[in-house]
C-alpha cells in the first residue's frame, strides 16, 4: 500500500523566484489498484511521480510504501520501484538483453534469477526477434518494450508510469495498455499518469486530479466528475483549462 | 558504499564507450597515425621549401655609384644572387637594397669601421632569405678584410681572437629527453582533456539528453556510488588516452630518423624514456587524470545537452594550456609555489624527471597537491550530483538564450549567465585597461571601471529585465551594520597585509615593483583627493556593482553559500591580473562576499572597499609602501595577527545576519 501525506515540492529555495510545484498532496493507493494521476501540463503530475520514484526529494511531507518511509530508506525502497516515463531513453550501445541484465544486477538480483526473469520477459513482451540487437537500432515500439522490460525486471511493488504512451503509434500504445492491464496484481500499486481519457477509462480504478500542484479531487473514476459538478472527465479538464486561460 | 554497484556502472559505461567508433578514431588512430604523419609531412615540406627557396634567384639592389666596389663584385658572384643598380630602396624591383655610408670607402682605407645599410622586408620570405645570403657574404668579406689588415701589419690572427671556444656537448642523449620533456606533458594534458571530455559529455549531459538519467537515479545506486562509477570511467578513459598518446609520441620521436628514411641524423635518434622514471610518471598521470576527469565531469554535468557540454570543454582546454605554456618559458622551474600549481607542477616535474633532476620532495609535493585538488574536485562533483537544480536544470533557462521580447522580469540573473558575463568581461577589461594606459593610468582606471564594470552591469541588468534593487542588493544596511563594516575594514586591511606578508615570507607570493610604480605614478599625476577618487571611490562603486551585484546575485542561484564565497574569491583575485597580488585580492573578495551575504546590502561592501583602498593610499602617501614593507611588517609585528584576527571575529558577530531573509519562498 502507498500512503502519501502532505507532500510538497518547492523548486529553488535560494531566491525568491521559487516555484511551488506540488502543495500538500495527500492520497492512498491500495495494492491491486491502478491509480490515474491526471491534470493539465504544469499541474505537478511528473513532479509528484518523480518524488515517489525518489528521484526528487520532497520539500515537506512523507510517502510510505508498504509501511516503509520512502525518503528515509530511498536506496532500499528503489528495489521495489519501477519507473517509466514517456521521455525515458535507453543506452543506445547496449543490446536489449544487456539493458535488462544491467538493471537486474543493479537491483541486486542473482545471476540464475536474472536468466529466468529475462527469458520470461522476452516471452511476455515478444522481444525474441530483437533481444540481441543494440537499442540504437530498434524501432520506437521495440524500444518501449525494452523500456518496459527493464522497468519490471525486478518485479516492483510500485510501478510508476508517467505519460508512458506519449509519442507512440496506435499499435505500440495498445501494447502498453495491454501490458499495464497485465501488470495489475494484488501485490502491486500502479500509478499511471496520462492526458488521454480513453486510457483512464480502460485502465484506472481510481483517479487523482491535480491543478497547479494542488489536489482538486480524488476517488473512483466514475465519482470524481460528479463531485466536481461535471458530467465526465473531458468536462472537468475543459473547466480547469478555461480557468487557467482566464488567469493568464 | 557498494563497490559491486560502482563496478557494475563502471563496466557498463566503459562497454558503451568502447563500442563507439569515435572512441577508436580519437583515442587510437589519431595518436598512432597523426603524430608520425604530421612529423613526416611537415619535415618533408620544410626541407623541400628550404631547398626551393635556396635555389631561387634574388635581385640585390645596389646604390648607384657603389656597383664597382669589391663587396658588390663578391655579392654578384654569390649563388642565385644578381645585382641591379638603383637610386633608392624599391622592393618592387629588388629583394634587398644595399646603401653604403658616405664615408664607406674612406673608413675602410683608414682601417676604421665602414657602415653599410642593407634594407629588407621582414614580412616577405624572399626578402628575408636574400638578406641572409647578402649578410653572410658581407660577414665573409669583413673577415677577409680583417685578415688582410692583420697580414699587412704582420700581426697573427690570434691577436683579435685570443680565445676560441670549442663546443663540447657532453649530454647529447639528455638533450633529446630535455626537448621531449617540454613537449610531451602538454600533448598528454590536451589529449587527456579530449579523452575525458568525450566520455564525460556522453555519460553526464548525454544521459540527460537521452532521458536515461532518471532511470539510473531511481535505481538502488546512491548518488555517491553514481559519482564514483562515472568518475572512475572518465579517469580510466582519460588515463588511457594520455598513455596511448605518450607511447605514440615517444615512438614517433625515437623513430624520427628512420621515418625520414635515415637521410638526416637526428638528436632524437637515441631518445627513450628512462625505465626508472616510468612508475613516477604513471602515478602522476593517474592523479592528473583524476583531476582532469573531475573538471570535465563537473562542466559536462552542468550542461543540458552533449553539444553544450562540448562547448564547456573549450574553456577547460584553454585554462589547461596556460600552465603548459608557462612551463615552457625560460626560468620557470619546479620551485616555491610552482610545486603546488596544478598542471604546471606536472609539466615541470615531467621535464625534470626526463633529465633525472627531480628531487623526492618535488615528486611528493606534486603528487600530494594534485591529489588534494582532485579531492576538491570530487567533493564539488558529489555536491552537483546531490543538487536537483544542477542535475535537472530547473532553475530556468539562461536569459541569454532568449530575445528581449520573450524575456520575463527576474529578480536576479542565472548562475551560468553571471559566469559567462564574467568570462567575457575579464579579457575585455584587460584589453581596454592595457590600451588606455597609453593615455594615462588614472584615465584608464576611470574609463574601464565606470564604462565596463558599472555601465556594463547596469545595461546588462536593464536589457535582460533583471530587478536592479534585488540583484545589486540595494538594501538599507542599517546604522549598526554600517558602523561595524567601517570598524571591520582596518582589521580586514591588517589581516590582508599580514596574510600577503606571510605568503611572501614563505616565498609563496611577492609584492611586485609594478605596484610601487603604479602608486608612484598616480600620486605624482594627481592630488591626494584625485588618487582617492581613482583608487578608492571608483572600484568601491564599480567593482562592487559588478562582483557583489551582478555576479554574486547570479552565483547565489546555482551555488551554495560556501561555493559562492570560493568562486567570488577566485573571480575577484583573477580579475586583478597579478599572480603576486592574487592571494590578497582573493582573500578580500571572500571577505566582501561574506559581508554582503550577511548584510544583504551593497552599501556595506562599498564602504568597506572604499575604506580598504583608502588605507592603501594613505600608506603610500606617508611613504610606507616600499617594496619590502610587507616583509618588515610581518617580521616586526607578526604577534599582532592574533589580536587583529580575534577583533575581526568579534566584530563579525555584531554584523547583522540577514541570510534567513533569503530562505523565504513565496507561496
Amino acid at each position: 500500500m502507498l500512503k502519501v501525506s502532505n507532500l510538497c515540492k518547492v523548486f529553488t529555495d535560494k531566491t525568491v523566484d521559487g516555484v511551488t510545484a506540488v502543495k500538500d498532496l495527500t492520497f492512498d493507493a491500495e495494492a491491486g489498484q491502478i491509480v490515474g494521476i491526471l491534470g493539465m501540463n504544469g499541474a505537478g503530475k511528473s513532479t509528484t511521480l518523480r518524488m515517489l520514484a525518489t528521484v526528487l526529494k520532497p520539500t515537506t511531507g512523507t510517502a510510505f510504501l508498504d509501511g516503509v518511509d520512502m525518503q528515509e530508506n530511498s536506496l532500499e525502497i528503489r528495489k521495489s520501484i519501477g519507473f517509466l516515463s514517456g521521455s525515458t531513453g535507453l543506452y543506445k550501445r547496449l543490446t536489449a538483453r544487456e539493458t535488462m541484465v544491467y538493471f537486474a544486477r543493479l537491483n541486486g538480483m542473482g545471476e540464475s534469477t536474472i536468466k529466468t526473469r529475462v527469458d520470461e520477459l522476452i516471452e511476455l513482451l515478444k522481444m525474441s526477434e530483437f533481444i540481441d540487437r543494440r537499442c540504437e537500432k530498434l524501432s520506437t515500439g521495440q524500444k518501449q518494450k525494452v523500456n518496459i522490460g527493464r522497468t519490471i525486471i525486478h518485479d516492483p511493488s510500485l510501478l510508476i508510469l508517467d505519460e508512458a504512451t506519449t509519442g507512440l503509434d496506435v499499435v505500440a500504445k495498445q501494447s502498453i495498455i495491454n501490458f499495464v492491464d497485465h501488470m495489475r496484481s494484488d501485490k502491486r500499486v500502479i500509478l499511471f499518469s496520462t492526458h488521454h481519457m480513453d486510457e483512464v477509462d480502460l485502465l484506472c480504478d481510481r483517479i487523482i486530479i491535480l491543478n497547479k500542484g494542488e489536489l482538486i479531487a480524488q476517488g473512483r473514476k466514475e465519482e470524481v466528475p460528479q463531485s466536481l459538478g461535471c458530467e465526465n472527465l473531458y468536462e472537468v479538464f475543459s473547466k480547469y483549462a478555461d480557468k487557467a486561460e482566464a488567469i493568464q | 558504499m557498494n563497490w559491486r554497484l560502482i563496478f557494475l556502472l563502471y563496466k557498463k559505461e566503459l562497454l558503451e564507450f568502447v563500442r563507439d567508433r569515435r572512441t577508436f578514431l580519437v583515442m587510437i588512430l589519431v595518436p598512432a597515425l597523426l603524430y608520425p604523419g604530421i612529423i613526416i609531412v611537415t619535415s618533408e615540406l620544410a626541407a623541400k621549401q628550404i631547398q626551393k627557396q635556396s635555389k631561387k634567384s634574388y635581385i640585390v639592389g645596389v646604390q648607384k655609384g657603389f656597383e664597382e666596389s669589391e663587396l658588390v663584385k663578391k655579392i654578384s658572384t654569390g649563388e642565385t644572387l644578381s645585382v641591379a643598380v638603383g637610386d633608392k630602396v624599391d622592393f618592387e624591383k629588388f629583394h634587398v637594397f644595399i646603401k653604403p655610408s658616405e664615408s664607406f670607402k674612406n673608413s675602410l682605407d683608414d682601417l676604421g669601421t665602414a657602415e653599410i645599410t642593407v634594407s629588407y622586408q621582414s614580412a616577405d620570405n624572399n626578402s628575408r632569405f636574400a638578406y641572409d645570403k647578402v649578410s653572410n657574404i658581407i660577414d665573409d668579406y669583413s673577415e677577409e678584410l680583417i685578415k688582410r689588415r692583420l697580414d699587412e701589419k704582420g700581426i697573427p690572427a690570434g691577436f683579435i681572437k685570443p680565445i676560441k671556444v670549442v663546443r663540447d656537448k657532453v649530454d647529447k642523449e639528455v638533450e633529446s629527453r630535455f626537448i621531449a620533456g617540454g613537449i610531451l606533458p602538454g600533448i598528454m594534458l590536451v589529449m587527456l582533456v579530449v579523452g575525458c571530455g568525450l566520455i564525460a559529455q556522453e555519460i553526464s549531459a548525454g544521459e540527460k539528453e537521452r532521458g536515461t538519467l532518471e532511470t539510473i537515479l531511481c535505481s538502488p545506486l546512491s548518488r555517491l556510488e553514481l559519482v564514483c562509477g562515472k568518475y572512475l570511467t572518465v579517469a580510466t578513459v582519460g588515463f588511457a588516452s594520455a598513455i596511448i598518446n605518450l607511447g605514440c609520441m615517444s615512438f614517433t620521436i625515437s623513430n624520427f630518423a628512420s621515418f625520414m628514411g635515415g637521410e638526416r641524423t637526428s638528436i632524437f635518434s637515441n631518445f627513450e624514456i628512462p625505465l626508472n622514471i616510468i612508475p613516477v610518471i604513471l602515478l602522476c598521470l593517474v592523479l592528473v587524470s583524476f583531476l582532469v576527469s573531475g573538471m570535465t565531469l563537473i562542466a559536462a554535468s552542468l550542461a543540458r545537452t552533449v553539444q553544450e557540454a562540448g562547448q564547456y570543454m573549450i574553456p577547460i582546454t584553454l585554462i589547461l594550456s596556460l600552465p603548459v605554456i608557462f612551463s615552457s618559458l625560460p626560468g620557470v622551474e619546479l620551485e616555491g609555489m610552482n610545486r603546488f600549481v596544478p598542471f604546471l607542477n606536472f609539466c615541470l616535474l615531467f621535464k625534470n624527471l626526463m633529465i633525472m633532476k627531480a628531487g623526492l620532495f618535488d615528486v611528493f609535493a606534486v603528487l600530494i597537491s594534485t591529489a588534494v585538488f582532485a579531492l576538491m574536485v570530487i567533493y564539488i562533483l558529489i555536491k552537483i550530483y546531490n543538487s536537483e537544480s544542477a542535475l535537472f536544470n530547473h532553475e530556468g533557462r539562461s536569459v541569454l538564450a532568449f530575445n528581449r521580447n520573450s524575456i520575463k522580469e527576474k529578480l536576479s540573473p542565472e548562475s551560468d549567465d553571471s559566469i559567462l558575463v564574467y568570462l567575457i568581461m575579464l579579457p575585455v577589461f584587460f584589453f581596454v585597461m592595457n590600451n588606455l594606459q597609453k593615455v594615462g593610468l588614472g584615465q584608464s582606471v576611470i574609463i574601464s571601471q565606470w564604462g565596463l564594470f558599472f555601465l556594463g552591469s547596469i545595461l546588462f541588468l536593464k536589457y535582460f529585465k533583471i530587478n536592479l534593487k534585488s540583484s545589486l542588493s540595494l538594501n538599507n544596511p542599517g546604522a549598526k551594520n554600517l558602523l561595524v563594516c567601517f570598524l571591520l575594514t582596518p582589521i580586514c586591511f591588517l589581516t590582508v597585509v599580514y596574510f600577503q606578508a606571510f605568503l611572501k615570507y614563505l616565498g609563496l607570493s611577492g609584492y611586485e615593483q609594478e605596484t610601487v610604480d603604479v602608486m608612484a605614478n598616480l600620486t605624482n599625476e594627481y592630488t591626494f583627493l584625485g588618487t582617492i577618487c581613482i583608487i578608492s571611490l571608483t572600484p568601491a562603486v564599480c567593482e562592487e556593482v559588478f562582483f557583489r551585484g551582478l555576479i554574486l546575485s547570479g552565483l547565489k542561484k546555482g551555488f551554495s553559500t560556501k561555493g559562492c564565497i570560493l568562486l567570488q574569491a577566485i573571480m575577484f583575485g583573477v580579475a586583478h591580473y597579478s599572480i603576486f597580488r592574487f592571494a590578497g585580492t582573493a582573500f578580500m573578495g571572500a571577505l566582501l562576499t561574506i559581508v554582503l551575504i550577511r548584510t544583504r546590502s551593497i552599501y556595506c561592501t562599498a564602504i568597506m572597499h572604499f575604506t580598504f583602498n583608502s588605507f592603501s593610499c594613505l600608506l603610500w602617501a606617508y611613504g610606507v609602501g616600499e617594496s619590502d614593507a610587507l616583509e618588515k611588517i610581518f617580521i616586526n609585528y607578526a604577534f599582532a595577527i592574533v589580536p587583529v584576527t580575534l577583533a575581526g571575529f568579534i566584530l563579525f558577530k555584531f554584523l547583522g545576519n540577514r541570510t534567513e531573509v533569503e530562505a523565504v519562498v513565496p507561496a
